[in-house]
């Protein structure tokens, strides 16, 4: 499967998410929070990191705590 | 945390299944028979203890992820007390508990559940606030069915020829009943985290779920087969059920070790 994005910005998450979460649940939480702001995973801009980025971290709380998350959220608003 | 520390784990882990299994099959007199068998779940539950505290310790920031892990801690902590208190009793203190109804290590096992359900229950409460999928509805409803089932089948197997049994008293019945529902709840919190981890291929976060999952759905499938085999008188120390027991202890504690790798990975404590 791999990396199928051809925008810069969701490959950049992708690349982050999933050797955490596995391909199939990266490709899914990009494609659900880019959903929740109104867009489509080719039309990320860097404009939309910040929230992407907040709600990613607000999904992996649960698995890997508050300050993991962060760690997360951070790298994704540094793309 | 290095792969070789993982292999050293899990070696042990092995060792001791092995141990046990060795020493059940050649049977060498009850009395001994009767001290490894008591002797074994208090080790795997004081395993199980220190690599929860350490996973507990490696989350920095109390949210619900941790108080999860903590509610899990707790459980572990009393069915150490649980297998300790009983081993002290059959060991020590030389009474037949199998004649007895209920001992102070009820009371523990009891307090375990509730800890252990409320873990589990944050866990799944969490995912499913959490934006990520379910999974195919299909397979949700054939998994659901599933269950239902089975648990039909163990209130017919296990639960109804309790509640009919006129010739025990209503406590004791009681505390015969409380323990096939308390684990019929354990395994399908256990079997849904299981459908939820699945889709976590290839994921580092997938070993902890997985692993608990696993551990959980063991320990209670044990304790329905031991209610089973208690309620027909036919349970005895060195069964099949104290490895499901062993094992679930394990690898709840290698669950705990996967996470706190997993965190640490990611700056943590």
């Amino acid at each position: 499967m791999g990396n199928i994005y051809t925008n810069y910005y969701a490959a950049q998450i992708y690349s982050i998410l999933s050797p955490l979460i596995g391909e199939l649940m990266a490709r899914g939480a990009i494609r659900s929070q880019c959903n929740k702001i109104g867009i489509t995973e080719e039309s990320i801009q860097k404009q939309h990191l910040a929230t992407l980025a907040a709600g990613v971290k607000k999904a992996l709380t649960l698995f890997i705590g508050s300050e993991g998350a962060s760690q997360i959220e951070n790298r994704i608003k540094l793309i | 945390m290095k792969i070789k520390q993982f292999r050293t784990y899990w070696y042990s882990v092995l060792c001791i299944l092995l141990f046990n299994v060795i020493f059940f099959a050649i049977k060498p007199g009850e009395m001994l028979l009767t001290i490894v068998s008591d002797i074994l779940p208090i080790l795997c539950s004081f395993v199980a203890i220190i690599f929860l505290w350490e996973t507990y310790k490696a989350f920095k920031v109390h949210d619900s992820t941790r108080m999860a892990w903590l509610f899990v801690l707790i459980g572990m902590f009393l069915n150490f007390l649980g297998e300790s208190s009983y081993s002290y009793q059959e060991i020590v203190l030389k009474i037949d508990l199998d004649n007895v109804a209920y001992s102070i290590s009820d009371l523990f096992w009891y307090s375990s559940y509730i800890f252990c359900i409320m873990g589990l229950v944050i866990l799944l409460k969490e995912y499913y606030k959490s934006d990520f999928p379910i999974g195919n509805p299909i397979n949700l409803i054939i998994c659901v069915l599933l269950l239902v089932i089975l648990m039909a089948f163990l209130i017919v197997v296990l639960l109804l020829p309790i509640i009919r049994d006129s010739e025990t008293p209503f406590f004791e019945k009681m505390i015969y009943l409380f323990y096939p529902i308390f684990d019929m709840i354990q395994v399908i919190l256990a079997c849904s985290l299981l459908f939820v981890v699945r889709k976590f291929k290839g994921g580092l976060v997938k070993a902890p779920w997985l692993l608990i999952s696993i551990g959980f759905l063991l320990m209670g499938v044990s304790d329905i087969f031991y209610s089973y085999m208690n309620w027909n008188n036919t349970y005895g120390s060195g069964s099949f059920i104290d490895l499901g027991w062993n094992l679930g202890y394990l690898l709840i504690a290698m669950s705990g070790v996967y996470q706190k790798s997993l965190v640490k990975s990611l700056g943590g404590n």
